[in-house]
């Protein structure tokens, strides 16, 4: 089946060539996850947060999630500021983590002091690929953060179907069948031992 | 006669992805999962990340107040039968110790009361979205176990594998003339999107 052939391969590459920037992204920043012991000096050090401003602000500091939510919302876009984000409460002290791949920003308001006060994250290309690697999920504010969470469903959906189309590929290649057969079953096996053993 | 520098690159490209196939579809498989975390979440409801308790027992030990949690974990696993990769949570001065016993099936948590010299065992219940997230979380040589540490040289082999693909692609994609077209156009088109991604959010 010449054109299943010629299909298989060239769905391989194409999504190959689109997908490239995620690969190497992936890839990157598992290896600083991998040895991060050697890659933390690349990561911010103390102070990781430097002050954009501060301002007196009154605003009130609801307890429930959907509520608190909905007043980090506000306030976000009150100082113009939009994008995903993220927000805790503890005592008398809001948190906002405003996401960015590049540099992230924090919001803390202070309730009993009603002060505001914006500081953003040093920056740090250690810590934009574990960003990049980290970030999932839809349902986040605009457009283009879907867009990301529907990258990463494509690179995952994308990563199957290079496996069933390169094992197509393998099989059509007779004079291959033997190392190949070696090196599936050394990784089967290897796999197997490993979560027998971990 | 000598293999071409072409054909060498070809079989290194194929017979490393054969090796690296199981772990390619945990990290697929784990991607979707944490991709779609709340879906996921609610299709398993209570069952999710579960901790069943398996037993409790004594546990009189003698520890000094300065003791390593490290150690004191090890020597409990290694009292329950349970010898592994772990991390501990909490400190010495604490009246309580966690210790998180991560094999692959699953995840054993102990909790040692001090003040009570008393142990509670747990175990979270198996379920297929967690074993593939505890598989594509794990990484690190830091555990001092062989078994640990061979995982994590498969993850380095995964790293390199992937660089290799994406640079032995590239070189497939330029041999293969009728594809040089619409291969650029899906490349740019994917560093365009993720350029774009990159700078904007």
């Amino acid at each position: 089946m010449q054109n299943w052939n010629i299909l298989f391969r060239r769905t391989h590459l194409y999504l190959g060539m689109l997908l490239l920037p995620w690969m190497l992204m992936y890839a990157l920043s598992t290896l600083l996850f991998n040895h991060d012991g050697y890659f933390r000096q690349f990561r911010v050090t103390d102070p990781q947060w430097l002050p954009l401003w501060e301002k007196d602000c009154t605003i009130e500091a609801p307890a429930g999630t959907e509520a608190l939510r909905e007043t980090a919302r506000r306030l976000l876009e009150d100082n113009g500021l939009k994008g995903q984000f993220g927000v805790q409460r503890q005592g008398q002290r809001l948190t906002i983590n405003l996401q960015n791949f590049r540099q992230p920003v924090r919001l803390t308001y202070d309730i009993a002091g009603k002060k505001l006060r914006a500081e953003k994250r040093k920056g740090s290309w250690a810590e934009v690929f574990i960003r990049l690697h980290q970030r999932v999920g839809y349902g986040h504010a605009g457009l283009l953060n879907n867009l990301w969470a529907l990258a990463v469903d494509v690179f995952c959906v994308t990563t199957l179907i290079w496996i069933a189309t390169g094992l197509y590929l393998w099989w059509k290649l007779p004079v291959t069948r033997g190392w190949g057969w070696l090196t599936l079953g050394g990784g089967l096996l290897s796999i197997a031992i490993l979560l027998g053993t971990l | 006669m000598n293999p071409s520098p072409s054909k060498v690159i070809r079989r290194t490209h194929m017979y490393l992805a054969l090796f690296v196939t199981p772990w390619m579809i945990v990290y697929a498989l784990s991607g979707l999962v944490l991709n779609h975390g709340q879906v996921v979440r609610t299709l398993y409801g209570a069952r999710f990340g579960q901790f069943e308790k398996v037993g409790e027992r004594d546990y009189t030990a003698a520890f000094s107040a300065d003791a390593d949690p490290r150690m004191i974990g090890a020597q409990i696993l290694d009292h329950l039968g349970l010898a592994g990769s772990f991390n501990v949570q909490g400190t010495t001065s604490q009246p309580r110790l966690i210790i998180n016993r991560n094999a692959a099936f699953a995840t054993h948590r102990i909790t040692y009361f001090r003040g009570e010299n008393r142990l509670l065992i747990e175990k979270q219940r198996f379920t297929a979205p967690v074993f593939v997230n505890r598989l594509h979380f794990r990484h690190g040589y830091e555990q001092p176990f062989l078994s640990s540490r061979i995982w994590a040289v498969t993850v380095d082999l995964a790293i390199a594998a992937m660089v290799f693909w994406a640079a032995s692609g590239l070189w497939m994609w330029w041999e293969i003339k009728p594809a040089r077209a619409w291969g650029a156009v899906c490349g740019l088109v994917g560093f365009g999107l993720f350029g774009i991604l990159l700078a904007s959010i």
